[in-house]
């Protein structure tokens, strides 16, 4: 238990942390990236309701929407759940290919929600966001799995 | 659908649709209302060892920057400091005079004293946040007597306003933020206006300018004070681009904030607070209204 919740005060600091404008678009979705990560790999001790607790804290923290994050985290951990009998199973580039996906709806419902509540303008540049985010996926799993022991 | 051999309690998608309707309801409850404000301050102030997290890199390179410092620039940053004290302390002298006669006058006008600035110095302990909005987090919250609507100012200018405080922290919102709008007059002739945040940090738009204002580039935007928000006369931005597009009926003006909102973490939060003034008290000497100035701050 202890490496996640460890993992997700690091992921939220560098979530918070500030950067010049410029570097902004590219910080990567390190939570979103967490919380996929951990279901795939422990969904007994992380799951749904784990991820919708998280998902609060950064509501908190970042002044966002109430529940806004919870939401987008709860979706990427179903999804995760639903696919992992088949995830160790598929190929590097379908696995990578997997989490875009899961990463592209989780920010297609970001957009959907700013957008209905009106509370953020300008998401084009958003995208890239999650490009990075996809590439740093086996990084971080390579990382992550030395202290995941399952 | 569910995995797990042993699976306890409901299964996961059941308890997908239940979070699922959970968070859509917060979501209405906290913009339609503010019952859940309690809630994020309660959140919000056990979260805070988070947020000093975030400080941390900042704070750790300020110290070893510190203890690194040779005794030579220590001395050398301290008669700096002495000599721009001096400096400033004798500018002061003149304004506390400049300030007296400005009472009596307005005294004599039966027009309202100016307010006094309750002044408490702030670090930034983070910038930005999500999708565009451009939020700051300050190191004083409402232990330090911070409350929601104070104004937050750099040494150059004003930078945004406070929007929402926990125990030990509070939140603030950049004059850049497309939803902040600060009410601005022109130094030069007096024009009144609302400056609006646009999301970048580089650029603020007038709102509604007519096309015919007499406004050039390079002219000073200072708050007005109007709404009360704001204390009066503190220097916001400067305008860089004039336009009068053929399509609208208002002239498109770009200012670009004084305050220098990517860099600043030294800050200063302020309130004004109205100050009455004896008309009998005209015989006070320059030194005891500096006195009384330094008596009103917070820390």
């Amino acid at each position: 238990m202890l490496p996640i919740w460890i993992s997700f005060s690091i992921g939220i600091v560098l979530t918070l942390i500030p950067l010049p404008e410029v570097w902004d678009e590219f910080k990567p979705e390190w939570v979103a990236l967490l919380v996929f990560y951990w279901t795939l790999t422990q969904p007994n001790s992380f799951g749904i309701v784990s991820a919708w607790l998280v998902g609060l804290c950064v509501d908190v923290l970042t002044g966002s929407l109430l529940g806004q994050h919870a939401l987008g985290y709860i979706t990427l951990s179903y999804m995760a759940i639903s696919i992992s009998s088949q995830y160790p199973m598929l190929s590097v580039l379908q696995q990578l290919l997997t989490v875009f996906v899961a990463l592209a709806v989780y920010l297609l419902l970001k957009i959907w929600i700013i957008g209905i509540s009106g509370t953020g303008t300008n998401l084009s540049n958003q995208w890239s966001t999650i490009i990075l985010s996809t590439l740093l996926w086996h990084w971080l799993c390579a990382w992550l799995d030395r202290f995941n022991n399952r | 659908m569910d995995t797990s051999l042993f699976a306890r309690g409901p299964s996961p998608t059941l308890r997908f649709i239940l979070l699922l309707i959970a968070s859509l309801g917060l979501m209405v409850a906290d913009q339609r209302t503010t019952e859940l404000e309690r809630f994020r301050y309660w959140a919000g102030s056990l979260l805070h060892p988070i947020q000093s997290l975030v400080d941390l890199p900042a704070r750790t390179t300020e110290s070893i920057s510190r203890n690194w410092a040779t005794k030579q620039t220590l001395l050398e940053e301290n008669q700096r400091l002495k000599e721009r004290n001096r400096y400033l302390a004798a500018q002061l002298q003149e304004f506390v005079a400049i300030r007296n006669e400005n009472d009596k006058l307005r005294n004599l006008l039966q027009a309202q004293v100016r307010p006094d600035n309750r002044v408490s110095s702030a670090t930034l302990l983070a910038v930005s946040f999500s999708e565009n909005q451009q939020r700051v987090l300050l190191d004083k919250g409402e232990k330090n007597g911070v409350v929601v609507g104070m104004a937050i100012v750099d040494d150059h200018g004003l930078m945004g306003q406070v929007t929402r405080t926990y125990a030990l922290h509070a939140e603030g919102m950049m004059i850049s933020d497309p939803s902040s709008a600060v009410p601005v007059q022109l130094v030069r002739n007096g024009l009144r206006d609302v400056l609006a945040g646009t999301g970048s940090r580089e650029q603020l738009q007038l709102l509604h300018p007519a096309k015919n204002s007499d406004i050039i580039e390079g002219d000073l935007l200072v708050t007005s004070g109007l709404g009360g928000r704001f204390p009066p006369d503190f220097p916001v931005a400067r305008i860089v681009s004039v336009e009068h597009p053929t399509d609208s009926m208002f002239a498109k003006v770009i200012a670009a904030p004084l305050a220098s909102l990517e860099k600043s973490r030294n800050l200063l939060i302020l309130q004004a607070v109205p100050r009455t003034v004896e008309p009998s008290n005209s015989a006070t000497s320059p030194q005891e209204g500096l006195e009384n100035s330094n008596a009103t701050n917070l820390d």
